[in-house]
């Protein structure tokens, strides 16, 4: 409730707290609070942090806000309303400020003579506390409570630094009561910051130029001129080529003109075309006339040709005549010996003939004796041949009666030795079976006969040895079964078994007995020696077979046949040979006379017919030539040919020169240089014409091109654009000079303020240290102009970040700082007072005590509350305590 | 008698290009609304003909556009246009002179026009009058195109009237002279009862019988009787000639020079001595030396004045900003802005100082801004 203590002493002193349902407060009431240092102790969570809690709602937070914060005052019981009750001193006046929140809020200020109810009590706090309510927002610690965002400290808050943030405006304001004029008050700090909206229309914080600048822009937009100039200007440089071209074109075709060159040349052309016909027409003359000449001189050289081949034909007929009559002589004289040879050789002819005839006897004598000698051999060896053929042939049929024998039943040793064992056993199993079998013996009366089982008589003669059961039928008597036993049975088997092997055996191999086996096996030895004895023979008989041998004596017999009868004892060889080797030789002499006889002849034959030939031949030449000489002379007279020779020589004289004549007139008109005079015109007109095609083709392109520039209003364009490059220079001008005038006021208040605030700080330095000198002695803080932010403590000549410091020292600074501060705002005029909650606790008991000396010299000036949780700490302060 | 227009120096199709698009357009516009003007006067005063001596296109290159406006323009006088290519429209291979004639070449109802492009005599009046033409084939010629007229045999008792464009020798400043010379005493030489001129942009007699018409309406800053057409009237061969200047123009070229030593209203009272505002361009030149109190008021009147006149340009590097205690105190009173604008001050005070320039102006913002945040 409310109660008013106390009396005015320092600026502003908080003389009474009531709070009721505030948080988790109920009801607590601290009615005395002095001035000068106070103690208000209270066990952790006993809510001496809500108690300035609500210190602040009352002062600073609008009593119908429904904010978040405010919500958070409602008590935590949830009943009634959070109401705060403040007794307060300001000057000589004292308040009683009364607020509730949330249910039926309500707000009161009263003072001696007078009272404020509502919205008005908020506005009156304001202008009495100097802070400014926030527009829709929750009040801010440190922009909307003034110097009460800075002196009254929650928990935890101390070791963080002043922590004045963006309430440094408030503390300014404040302290310029302090330090008068220096910082140029608002409306310095308005002229700055227009400043700084000057120079923030160019720059940016860097202090580099910013991209919208308006400096920027135009400079951009003097680019873009600049560019636009550019590219007018070429195409107006281009223009200007273009028309400076034309105008070239034009002077150039002019000056074709005016010289009338293309007629000229023209003229030329013609002159030369002229006097090419001219000089055309001279050399078909001289073409003609070289005919006329040509042809004089073939007539000339014919006339004379004619004259000399006659004179040439009367030479050659004497000689043809000469060699006609040689021919005949050696003709003559040729077939006189070709008759004689011719004689020579038929007796020749004769003579060999005879001698052929000798030679033909000889050799029929000697063919006959080489007759009877074949025949004699021949019958020598047909006879042997039959008698070797008559061997052979009684030994071949000896060796196949032998090979017959030898192959019918062959027994070999083996078979023989198989043989003689399974006799042997066939033997040996009887004996053992005779020995062991009953032997039957019937003896039935007479008439009656035994049969045995398959009805065969049995003989009665001798006993029946029974092998095995057996049943036999006994006329008159019946059936008899006998069954022998003591192994008889077996016995038998076995005897009966070697007996079929016995006769499997010999069957095989043919024979009847053992014996009969073994003479068969010497037999086929016997055998086969006679047969290798006989094979012999007939080799040495027959070496290549018989077949051979018989083959050899048909073809013997077959030449035999084929030989003439003859009969009679052979003549003597050597001398049929003889007689025949004599009668040769006379023959071929006789043969080797007629044969040159021959050769002579033949070489007359061949002569005689060379002879006839070139008789013949000589004879035909000297005929033609007789004739041709007389077809000449009929053609035209010795006479007549020489005068038709002196003719032409007259006329090809007179056409050689007129030739010449014609010829000096071509070399006269120069032909070489009327064609190269020709080809020159030729070209000259040519290239005129082209030239002045493509003047005026060029001249019509560049007019088309001109017209169309020329109408872009392109002078005008850069003319245009060029005084826009000018407008926008001065603006670029006036621009510049606007922006360096905006920084250089700008960085002038700056650097005055900051020149001002250095001063400025001054004060607050020399307020400070007699406070740090009880903590730190020999020690000074900076402080950032700027933020007045403690930046660092110089102890020992050492510079120290105030932040790198330990908890201890900075919370120990941190409120001796405001301690200072407050007693600078107070010696200011200015409402302050100091309220710390737990602000100590990381202090140990050596700097506490100095620290108390700091609080006791504050609360000479300022009233200071100290809300903790550890009474004992603060007791040797020596005033009341107020506990929770 | 022989009645003549005398014009020169159209320079139809002129860019404007230091103007905005809105002035531009109408200075453009007004190059063809002065033609139209010449047409009607050359009517109204029963001109034999009117002579254009040189220049009547800005350029060989002008739009076609351009062209048939301005020869729509001129339909208002049926009379004989003698049209002379000047350095800005030399009768190049291809030039507007070329277009001209394929243009004139299409249907429609054109001016009639005698391009003189060839310095061959022309004859008008059946032969009562001897036009002599000095066409520029060539944008600058070093010798005189007129040197012909002497020689020129024109018909007796004709009117020898010369039309050229150039410089005449010895009568202009020296920086006009350099290119297209003409002889000053070309008209005595020739016999030329009057030699028509153009290239010079004021009206001016600048020889006997000699005379420059000037361009009809102004396109620039110098005051040398620009915006005037000439009718010249001769009785006859050797007949001095009479020569009466016509205003034709529309648009007042103004240069113009005020030095406010402290006193900003002398621009006020510069101003409000011209007749038509709207119709003028000023070319304005400051000096002196104005606190920072004038030259922010000085800055508002400008800005009105530039809403008044047709165009303003202003060169003020010769005024200067001499901020005194009272501006200082209007700033600020106290503070660091104080110490500011004092180092400004010092700054803006000294000629060597580089920032001077801008020193001046940021003492003109701190002004502003501080009167815009409600100073005094």
């Amino acid at each position: 409730m409310l109660n008013i203590v106390g009396s005015a002493g320092p600026e502003m002193q908080l003389l009474s707290l009531s709070v009721l349902g505030f948080g988790a407060l109920g009801d607590v009431t601290l009615p005395e609070l002095q001035p000068g240092l106070n103690v208000i102790a209270g066990s952790n969570e006993a809510g001496k942090s809500t108690l300035l809690t609500a210190l602040r709602a009352a002062f600073f937070h609008r009593h119908r806000s429904t904010t978040g914060v405010v919500k958070s005052f409602a008590p935590y019981n949830g009943t009634g309303r959070p109401e705060v009750t403040v007794g307060f001193s300001l000057g000589q006046q004292t308040y009683v400020l009364r607020k509730a929140f949330l249910q039926k809020a309500e707000a009161e200020l009263s003072w001696n003579g007078g009272s404020l109810r509502g919205d008005a009590v908020e506005d009156k706090l304001a202008e009495l506390l100097g802070f400014a309510h926030p527009k829709n927002t929750e009040p801010k610690l440190l922009e909307h409570q003034g110097t009460f965002g800075l002196l009254w400290v929650e928990q935890g808050r101390s070791p963080l630094g002043l922590d004045v943030g963006l309430g440094k405006n408030a503390l300014t304001s404040s302290l310029e009561g302090e330090v008068g004029q220096i910082l140029g008050g608002e409306r310095g700090r308005a002229i700055l910051g227009a400043a700084k909206a000057l120079q923030d229309r160019f720059f940016t914080a860097a202090l580099r130029q910013k991209a919208d600048s308006p400096l920027r822009l135009a400079e951009d937009e003097l680019a873009a001129f600049n560019d636009e100039l550019k590219v007018l200007r070429e195409r107006h440089s281009l223009y200007e080529q273009r028309l400076e071209r034309l105008e070239q074109r034009r002077l150039t075709l002019a000056g074709y003109k005016k010289n009338d060159q293309e007629r000229k040349e023209r003229e030329a052309l013609e002159a030369a075309r002229q006097a090419a016909d001219s000089i055309a027409r001279l050399q078909d003359g001289v073409r003609e006339s070289e005919f006329h000449a040509s042809a004089a001189e073939l007539a000339l050289k014919q006339h004379v040709e004619s004259l000399t081949q006659r004179t040439k034909l009367r030479e050659e007929l004497e000689q043809a005549k000469r060699a006609w009559q040689a021919a005949s002589d050696a003709l003559a004289e040729l077939q006189e010996k070709h008759g004689q040879a011719t004689a020579d050789c038929e007796a020749k002819d004769a003579e060999v003939n005879s001698a052929r005839d000798v030679v033909d006897k000889a050799e029929q004598a000697v063919e006959a004796a080489q007759n009877r000698q074949q025949q004699i051999a021949l019958e020598k060896d047909v006879a042997s041949l039959r008698q070797r053929s008559k061997d052979a042939g009684a030994i071949v049929e000896h060796l196949q009666e032998l090979k017959r024998s030898a192959t019918a039943r062959p027994v070999n040793a083996a078979m023989l030795k198989e043989i003689e064992q399974a006799w042997s056993a066939l033997r040996e199993a009887q004996i053992r079976m005779s020995a062991a079998v009953p032997i039957a013996q019937f003896l039935p009366q007479a008439g009656n006969e035994v049969r045995d089982e398959e009805g065969a008589l049995v003989a009665i003669d001798d006993g029946l040895p029974i092998g095995r059961q057996r049943t036999f039928f006994l006329q008159g008597f019946g059936q008899l079964l006998i069954r022998p036993g003591g192994g008889a049975d077996e016995h038998s088997r076995r005897a009966e078994a070697a007996r079929h092997e016995w006769q499997e055996l010999i069957f095989k191999a043919g024979v009847a007995s053992v014996e009969d086996a073994r003479q068969r096996v010497l037999d086929q030895e016997t055998t086969a020696r006679s047969l290798a004895a006989r094979q012999a023979d007939l080799l040495r008989i027959a070496p290549d077979g018989i077949d051979a041998l018989r083959h050899a004596l048909t073809v013997a017999e077959g030449q035999l046949a084929a030989l003439p009868v003859l009969e009679g004892p052979a003549e003597d060889w050597q001398t049929v040979q003889d007689a025949r080797r004599s009668a040769r030789e006379n023959w071929a002499s006789k043969e080797a006379a007629r044969d040159g006889a021959r050769r002579s002849l033949s070489g007359y034959n061949e002569k005689l017919i060379r002879a006839k030939a070139d008789h013949e031949h000589r004879l035909d030449i000297k005929s033609d030539l007789q004739q041709r000489l007389e077809q000449s002379l009929a053609v035209m007279s010795d006479a007549e040919l020489e005068k038709a020779v002196a003719l032409a020589q007259r006329n090809e004289q007179e056409k050689r020169a007129i030739h010449q004549a014609q010829c000096r007139a071509v070399d006269n008109a120069d032909p070489e240089a009327n064609r190269l005079e020709l080809q020159r015109a030729e070209r000259a007109v040519a290239q005129l014409a082209k030239t002045l095609d493509d003047l005026l083709r060029d001249i019509h392109s560049l007019e088309g091109e001109l017209r169309v520039e020329g109408a872009s209003a392109l002078g005008e364009s850069i003319t245009r654009v060029e005084g826009e490059i000018q407008t926008v220079c001065a603006r670029i001008d006036r621009l510049r000079l606007e922006a360096e005038a905006a920084r250089l006021l700008h960085s002038t208040l700056q650097d005055c303020q900051k020149a001002a605030r250095d001063h400025w700080l001054a004060p607050i330095k020399s307020t400070v240290t007699p406070y740090l000198r009880l903590i730190q002695p020999d020690s000074a803080l900076d402080f950032n102009d700027q933020t007045l932010e403690i930046l660092s403590l110089h102890r020992g000549g050492v510079e120290e970040d105030f932040h790198r410091l330990s908890v201890g020292a900075r919370e120990q600074i941190a409120v001796v700082t405001r301690l200072a501060m407050a007693e600078l705002l107070v010696k200011a005029g200015n409402p302050a007072s100091v309220i710390l909650d737990d602000a100590l606790v990381n202090t140990d008991e050596v700097r506490l005590a100095r620290m108390h000396l700091a609080l006791m010299k504050a609360a000479q000036t300022v009233q200071v509350i100290i809300l903790t949780c550890r009474e004992r700490d603060f007791a040797p302060l020596g005033v009341p305590i107020h506990r929770l | 008698m022989i009645r003549i227009l005398h014009t020169a120096d159209w320079q139809v199709g002129k860019p404007f290009g230091s103007f905005g698009p809105d002035q531009r357009g109408e200075l453009r516009a007004e190059r063809f609304a002065v033609v139209a003007r010449i047409a009607a006067l050359a009517k109204a005063r029963g001109c034999h003909a009117v002579l254009v001596a040189g220049d009547a296109f800005d350029d060989n290159t002008i739009s076609d556009r351009e062209i048939v406006r301005t020869l729509e323009a001129m339909s208002g006088f049926s009379g004989p246009w003698i049209l002379l290519p000047g350095n800005h429209d030399s009768a190049l291979a291809v030039s507007v002179w070329s277009r001209i004639a394929v243009l004139t070449s299409q249907p429609g109802k054109w001016p009639q026009l005698i391009i003189a492009d060839k310095p061959d005599i022309i004859e008008l009046q059946d032969g009562q009058v001897a036009v002599l033409p000095a066409p520029l084939v060539r944008r600058h010629e070093v010798s005189d195109l007129t040197q012909w007229f002497d020689d020129a045999q024109t018909r007796p008792g004709a009117v020898r009237i010369g039309l050229a464009h150039g410089a005449v020798l010895g009568r202009l400043p020296e920086k006009a002279e350099s290119l297209n010379p003409i002889s000053d005493t070309r008209a005595v030489s020739a016999q030329l009862d009057y030699l028509a001129l153009g290239d010079w942009h004021g009206f001016v007699e600048i020889a006997p019988r000699t005379v420059y018409s000037g361009t009809p309406e102004p396109d620039r800053y110098p005051a040398n009787r620009p915006g005037h057409v000439v009718i010249v009237e001769i009785d006859g061969p050797g007949a001095t000639p009479r020569i009466d200047a016509q205003a034709t123009g529309r648009f007042v070229w103004k240069n113009m020079a005020l030095s406010l030593n402290g006193d900003i209203a002398v621009l006020d009272d510069a101003m409000a001595q011209l007749p038509q505002p709207a119709d003028t361009l000023i070319n304005l030149a400051l000096s002196g030396s104005v606190n920072l109190r004038e030259r922010v008021a000085l800055e508002e009147r400008l800005k009105y004045w530039h809403s008044r006149l047709f165009d303003l340009r202003v060169k003020d590097d010769d005024l200067l900003d001499a901020p005194d205690e009272d501006d200082l105190a209007g700033i600020d009173v106290a503070g660091f802005v104080r110490e500011a604008i004092e180092l400004l001050r010092a700054k803006a005070a000294d000629p060597s100082d580089p920032q001077r320039e801008a020193a001046s102006m940021a003492l003109r913002m701190a002004y502003v801004e501080h009167r815009r945040l409600g100073g005094s």
